[in-house]
Parts: structure tokens; sequence; C-alpha cells
């Protein structure tokens, strides 16, 4: 009976997780197609960069809540799937990794680059277990990723406080919940915490909705806009 | 931040125009040239290319020539200030 609870719990914890993860996905997906769009319009090569960054975002998220979906159906067979889930939580990370690489890159060069040579440049390797997951991979790219983020949110802070119009605020608030969401998701990983870690998935989650805030405002989702 | 002073691009200068003559309903050359910031000539040419899309069509009202936007055009400006909102959340412009 226990058990059963036990089990149920679980496939609610995961189900719940995997819809914040998918909606993000779909709200990250939304951003890059209208950039992507706008790229064929205007000649602007930060487009390039937030369309191909929020892309490989987006199906990192939809992958991770896909998983975590099929994992709830299959919660019984668990350690089987093992091998699939550690190799498509690492794909995910990487795939977190490259795509805030490529939304700095794009911000700096945006901010303050003239011409050419590369900014940053990432290795990290080593394994553990969390959540399935090899732990020194995932607190590696937390930290890679939280530097990131760091450096987008005080560059997305620079261009609020040149524009201070609410879609630059939106972006920010955005940039800067998912700055604080990786913060927790490294705390959950060294607490061994899996209450920290659905903290910083609904963190992430608020970020998301900021850009879906965004998006809406700006007049690309619904009919409101606002200037 | 290094700030680059850009000139204004096409899409811009459209948007400039459109918005003269949609805050005005309908609105003569020299008032487009004024507001959009626009030499005559190049104005000319921007209005012919305007006209040419069905963006804008031109009136004669008491011997005066008037621009006004077509249904077409509306559409137009209301694309063109979404992608500008949209661009102004990444601290760019049109």
């Amino acid at each position: 009976m226990i058990l059963h609870a036990g089990i149920g719990n679980q496939i609610i914890y995961l189900n719940i997780n995997a819809i914040l993860y998918l909606i993000s996905g779909i709200v990250a997906l939304s951003v890059s197609f209208v950039s992507y769009k706008y790229s064929k319009i205007i000649e602007e090569s930060l487009l390039n960069y937030i369309s191909f960054g929020f892309t490989l975002l987006g199906l990192g998220l939809v992958i991770q809540g896909s998983l975590m979906i099929l994992l709830s159906f299959n919660i019984a067979r668990f350690s089987e799937n093992i091998r699939a889930i550690y190799i498509s939580s690492v794909m995910y990370l990487i795939l977190q990794v490259i795509a805030y690489i490529t939304i700095s890159i794009g911000y700096s060069k945006k901010a303050y680059w003239n011409s050419g040579a590369s900014l940053i440049s990432v290795i990290f390797t080593k394994k553990r277990e969390y959540f399935l997951l090899g732990a020194y991979i995932f607190d590696a790219s937390q930290i890679v990723i939280i530097f990131l983020l760091g450096f987008i949110v005080f560059t997305g802070y620079l261009v609020h406080m040149k524009n201070k119009n609410i879609f630059s605020l939106l972006v920010l608030i955005a940039f800067s919940l998912m700055l604080i969401s990786h913060i927790v998701y490294l705390f959950s990983s060294l607490m061994f915490s899996t209450d920290y870690y659905f903290i910083a998935n609904i963190i992430q989650f608020l970020g998301f909705l900021s850009l879906l805030l965004f998006l809406i405002r700006s007049g690309h989702i619904g009919g409101t806009k606002e200037k | 931040m290094v700030e680059q002073k850009k000139n204004r691009s096409r899409v811009k200068i459209y948007l400039d125009i459109l918005e003269t003559i949609e805050k005005e309903d309908k609105a003569r050359l020299t008032r487009i040239m004024y507001n959009a910031n626009i030499p005559y000539d190049r104005l000319l040419k921007y209005i012919d290319e305007l006209k040419q899309k069905e963006i804008i069509n031109e009136i004669i009202d008491n011997d005066s020539r008037f621009y006004v936007l077509t249904d077409k055009g509306k559409e137009f400006v209301k694309e063109l200030k979404k992608i500008e909102s949209f661009l102004r959340g990444f601290g760019l412009n049109l």
C-alpha cells in the first residue's frame, strides 16, 4: 500500500516536471521561430544567435519533458531505462550549454565586439550519480551555465538600462529567473535534494513564462499589444 | 556598451513614412517629409515603391495630393510594429 503510494507520488512528480519542461520548451521554440522569421526580414546577426540558441534550448526541454512522461508510464522498469535516461540527460545538458554559449556570443557580439575573436570555450568531463546522471557532469555544466547566464543577464541589464521598455525588462526577468534556477539546480545537486530540483524547475518555468508574456505583449501570441 | 551610430534601415524608413500617414489619416508629401525626416527626392522613391506594393494609395482632395494607408498597408504597419517590439526586447532596433 505504502509502496503504491510512493510510486504514485513519483509519477505525479515526474508528470509535473514534464509539463513544466514541455511548456518551457514550446515557449523557447516560439521565441526561436519568431527570431528566425525576423532574421529573414532584418539583417541582424543577434537574431540568428537567439534563434539557434532557443532552438537548442527548446529541443533540450522537449526531449527532457518527453522522457519524463515516458518514464512515468514505465516507472516499474526504471532500472532498464537507465542508459537511455543517462544519454538523454547528458544531451539535454550539452544542448543547454551550447544554447547559452550561442546566446551569450550573440549578445557579446552585439554589445562589445566589432570583429571576430571567440570569447568562450568550454570543456567539461567526469561523472558521479545525481538523479541517474553523472553529478560531476551535472555540476560542471551548471557552473558553466551559471557563468554564461550571468553574462547574459549583465548584458540584458545594460540593454534594459539603455532602452527602458517593458519588452527588454521581460527578457531581463526571464534570463534572471533562468540564472536563479540554475543556481538552485546546482544547490540541489550538492544537497542531494529533489525538493530543490523541483523548485529550480518551477523557477526556470517562471522564466519561460516571462518570455511567453513578452511574446504576448509584443503581439506575437493572442491579440494584445502594448508599446 | 559601445554605441555605434547606424543609418536607419530601409524597413525603419518605411515604418516612419507609414506611421506618419497612419497618424494623420491622410498625409501630404511635405508632412511625411518632415515627420519621417527624408529628403524629397528619396521620399518620392519610397512613396513610389509603397504605391506599387499597394501599401499606400494616392488621393486628390481639394486639388491637393494626399496619401492614405490601404488595408494591406494597415496590416503591414501592424506587423512592423510587432517586429519592432520583439527587437526592443533584445536591445535591437529596426
